[in-house]
């Protein structure tokens, strides 16, 4: 066996110096990305988000505001025909709004049912539940314009599986969130890191291209993903 | 690390012979450079971009002890165990052992070229363990008993009617060779493996010593399922995959999957801190990371250090010629194409992987291609070279280019040297040219025909233009 010493002072000799008390890791006063943005309005960026994620097949609802926000999952859960949507067990804004519009949905369609992920569930019930639902829906806490990613920081009543396993996702976010590129989630992640145990980078539903370099949309993951992108209010 | 016990012109013979391989790399190299100069170019210039990417890589090896130890430190902050490998027998002994202690029916892997390299499969197999790859790709070289045949697209040199094959004997039921029903049917086979499996087998694409971090880029997803469901993950981790901070990420992450695939982003990335906390309902209980050094150090401190730069994108495999014609099984390593001819006998030595540094043009085109600027042709000169001062080369060869020195060094010798070769060659020289060579020249006749020697040389030519103009 060995130990953590060993194996890094065999690093050590081998680099021919002792082990440094500190190193400043390089930072840099410029980014290769400066000056591709100058001219991007925050329009241009929401603009340029829509592009990217329907190109990747990914659909965009527009909502006015966040108060609007049970139109558009009423839409969504008609036009998927879902019977059981998951949501997250969260107490912000979007949390409560994504949830009161499941629920207000359900009182009036007998044949949809709300699971709310919850926090001190039982494991083994939520996982199965949420295998056999056929929409989870969340919120983004960012929105990355050049590559038509969303954020999801995954924590207690936000569970990972509620993106990861239903065939249908709808993600709420809201337009102000959308930054240019991925260096702006980047710069915050050292804390958010710290925060959470899992944080996931999402762009447009799972794919695959392994037989003979064909795609395919929905290989282990969703098939399909909804933004639900909401105005600046 | 290996993958075949044939000899390398016996594995490249099978490659020439397989059309569908032909075709299919053709399909690929042109699909992914097509895709990669499509997504650098919003980007700008790509050398900034390149230039600042190796300047984090050169940043970071250089003081890997340093940002192995935070790592490490910082894992464990977040309530994950280390574990140091220094061989491959070694890492595979902590996997195994845990999976006992744990009495582990059902493994689920993500991708992992660090487990293909020290054959974790076998030792968990031996087991009893049932242990499924996820990566579709995988998954159907796993079904064939074989060894990926590209970094990104492990199962490129199967077609859908083998695939289908493979996929029926799981069904035990015949599956048509239609793509979108395979896919389906690996979905579902998976789905449930997933939900069962007790331990889950990630790699590692970047770690992040500041926070003590996982980061994973998928596009199937099977990532995310790997690290979400089993109680226990295990990541698989060669000592050089680390970043010091999650902004020294963002060059990296913006290259590698343009590089890899052509795409702008892959479909996630997921980036992992610790088991679950209180509180969470999935996730690991337990998170544990298998740090490998399996012939890595001999890298460190030599001329081949940045080999250790890579990001395992597979830009040079998608660019180079003789890739193209081989694939990846002919490099016999689990590691292909201009990266697997630098790293595989740096990493093991030269007694089995001699040939690999030979298997190039030495066109650069790998070097161009890299985005952290591995400067991949030169150190395929620098092995051939480590080879000949090692006097591994055939006496014959050696002789002959001692001989030849002393021709080129003499211009009279150099004029009768040509003029003999020319009458050699003449005497075996068709219409078309030289279609079966004599001892050495067989190599090449094999698979083309050799031109046959001007009728003038370009020296009496010379010669006979002076006279001309003298005459004038």
């Amino acid at each position: 066996m060995t130990t953590k010493e060993e194996f890094i002072s065999s690093i050590t000799k081998r680099i021919g110096r002792q082990k440094p008390e500190k190193v400043n890791p390089p930072d840099f006063s410029d980014h290769p990305a400066d000056g591709l943005y100058d001219s991007f309005s925050q329009k241009d960026f929401v603009d340029q988000f829509i592009r990217e994620l329907e190109a990747l097949s990914g659909k965009v609802i527009h909502v006015e505001t966040i108060g609007k926000l049970g139109t558009a999952i009423e839409s969504f859960l008609e036009e998927n025909k879902v019977e059981n949507v998951v949501v997250w067990n969260d107490d912000t804004e979007s949390g409560q709004a994504i949830r009161t519009a499941c629920e207000e949905y359900s009182k009036i369609n007998d044949n949809t049912h709300v699971i709310a992920w919850n926090d001190d569930g039982n494991r083994e019930e939520l996982l199965f539940i949420t295998e056999r639902s056929d929409a989870g829906i969340v919120y983004a806490e960012y929105g990355i314009s050049e590559t038509g990613t969303v954020v999801l920081y995954n924590i207690a009543g936000k569970g990972r599986a509620v993106s990861l396993l239903p065939d249908n996702i709808g993600i709420v976010l809201h337009e102000k969130d959308v930054v240019p590129r991925i260096t702006h989630v980047l710069e915050r992640m050292n804390e958010s890191a710290i925060d959470h145990s899992c944080i996931n980078f999402i762009s447009g539903p799972s794919r695959s291209a392994d037989i003979e370099m064909s795609l395919s949309i929905g290989v282990h993951g969703p098939g399909g993903i909804t933004v639900f992108l909401v105005k600046n209010e | 690390m290996k993958t075949s016990n044939l000899p390398f012109h016996e594995r490249v013979d099978v490659a020439f012979k397989d059309d569908f391989l032909q075709e299919s790399l053709k399909k690929a190299q042109e699909k992914f450079i097509t895709g990669k100069a499509n997504t650098y170019k919003p980007l700008g210039d790509p050398e900034v971009w390149r230039k600042r990417a190796e300047e984090v890589r050169r940043h970071t090896i250089d003081n890997l002890d340093y940002y192995l130890d935070m790592l490490a430190t910082n894992i464990e902050k977040r309530g994950g165990k280390v574990y140091f490998a220094k061989t491959a027998d070694e890492a595979s002994r902590y996997v195994t052992d845990l999976a006992q202690s744990k009495e582990v029916k059902t493994v689920v892997k993500s991708k992992s070229m660090i487990s293909e390299e020290i054959h974790l499969n076998h030792a968990l197999e031996k087991l009893g363990v049932d242990v499924i790859e996820t990566d579709l790709g995988e998954y159907i070289i796993q079904l064939a008993g074989e060894t990926p045949s590209h970094i990104i697209v492990p199962a490129i040199h199967k077609n859908k009617k083998q695939i289908a094959e493979l996929l029926s004997k799981v069904a035990g039921r015949e599956l048509p060779d239609d793509p979108p029903g395979l896919y389906q049917f690996a979905r579902k086979v998976l789905r449930e493996k997933f939900l069962q499996a007790d331990l889950g087998i990630s790699g590692c694409n970047f770690a992040v010593a500041e926070t003590g971090s996982l980061l994973l880029v998928t596009n199937e997803g099977n990532g995310r399922f790997t690290t979400t469901f089993p109680e226990t993950h295990v990541v698989m981790m060669g000592m050089e995959r680390i970043v010091p901070r999650w902004k020294d990420l963002d060059t990296l992450i913006t290259l590698l999957p343009r590089a890899a695939t052509g795409q702008k982003i892959t479909t996630y990335l997921t980036a992992i801190s610790g088991p679950r906390r209180d509180g969470d309902v999935d996730g690991p209980e337990e998170l544990h990371f298998v740090i490998v050094d399996n012939g890595r150090l001999n890298a460190v401190g030599s001329k081949f250090q940045e080999i250790l730069h890579c990001i395992r994108c597979g830009a040079c495999l998608n660019i180079c010629p003789v890739y193209r014609h081989i694939g990846g099984h002919a490099y016999g390593s689990v590691y292909s194409g201009p990266i697997g001819a630098v790293l595989t006998p740096v990493l093991r030595g030269f007694d089995e992987w001699a040939e690999l540094p030979y298997a190039s043009s030495l066109c650069g085109a790998c070097t161009d291609a890299c985005p952290v600027r591995i400067p991949l042709h030169e150190m395929l000169v620098d092995l051939r070279n480590d080879q000949i001062l090692e006097k591994r080369s055939p006496t014959t060869e050696r002789i002959a280019f001692k001989m030849f020195g002393k021709m080129t060094a003499t211009p009279r010798f150099y004029a009768t040297g040509l003029k003999a070769g020319k009458t050699v060659l003449n005497l075996f020289a068709g219409r078309e040219g030289v279609e079966s060579g004599p001892g050495k020249l067989k190599n090449w006749t094999k698979e083309r025909t050799f031109p046959s020697p001007a009728p003038q040389s370009f020296r009496d030519w010379w010669k006979s233009g002076k006279k001309n103009n003298e005459k004038k």
